[in-house]
């Protein structure tokens, strides 16, 4: 597994723009859906292998509150991995209804 | 693990959809799967517990743990309006969707209760219109 703060590094290189110096909001859109160029940029990492087939299941705790965090989505107390993996999933459906 | 039991004490333990919902044999028109054959609609609303569409085991080390997916449909005649439906509708999503502490489970509690919805639920009989919530639980036994 891959921490998060890992993902956020190579975020901080790769991501950066003019109006997001560090990358925090590329950061998140690594977790969220990655871009081609991302996708790209990832397997040039070594770290395409767990995107996207394994989804936000290849992703831990943190980083699944990090992305609910985000794109602004409520957990409440939820803590358990599947029911957060759920909560998002169920968030993205709805925005997308 | 009774979900169902959990749903229903959710419902019916709410003083403001109680006042909205119909009475049958004097108690909160909230059934199991189907309405009694004798029961018929006039004012106010009818809501099914659904049977559990599917039961996954989630345990972890040292607990047991279920995901319960099941839904709840609501009823109420057709007026020409569905809009008091659909405010009761997303009434009913609110008591669900993040409020695991406020379900009761016998032997044990719930640890996640996700709510989605409301979506329409057909119903044969065309003088009733339906929506459906869709519930995500997960109940962990004591």
């Amino acid at each position: 597994m891959i921490p998060m703060k890992a993902l956020v590094g190579f975020a901080d290189k790769s991501l950066a723009t003019t109006d997001d110096p560090h990358g925090a909001r590329g950061a998140a859109s690594v977790f969220a859906a990655p871009s081609e160029a991302v996708a790209r940029k990832l397997e040039e990492a070594g770290l395409a292998e767990r995107l996207p087939e394994e989804g936000l299941n290849g992703n831990t705790v943190a980083e699944l509150k990090a992305i609910a965090g985000a794109e602004g989505i409520d957990l409440g107390d939820v803590t358990k991995k599947a029911d957060i993996i759920a909560a998002i999933e169920l968030a993205r459906d709805a925005k997308s209804a | 693990m009774n979900s169902t039991a959990s749903i229903y004490a959710r419902l019916t333990g709410d003083s403001y959809l109680i006042g909205e919902m119909a009475d049958y044999a004097g108690r909160p028109a909230v059934f199991d799967d189907a309405a009694p054959d004798e029961f018929v609609l006039a004012d106010g609303l009818m809501i099914i517990i659904a049977a559990p569409t599917s039961r996954e085991p989630d345990p972890t080390f040292s607990e047991q743990a279920w995901i319960i997916r099941q839904d709840v449909r609501v009823y109420a005649r057709h007026t020409g309006s569905n809009a008091k439906l659909d405010v009761l509708a997303f009434y009913i999503l609110g008591l669900f969707h993040l409020q695991q502490e406020q379900l009761t489970v016998e032997g044990g509690k719930a640890t996640a209760s996700l709510a989605s919805g409301p979506a329409s639920s057909p119903t044969t009989d065309p003088s009733l219109v339906g929506r459906r919530i869709s519930l995500r639980l997960t109940l962990q036994e004591n």
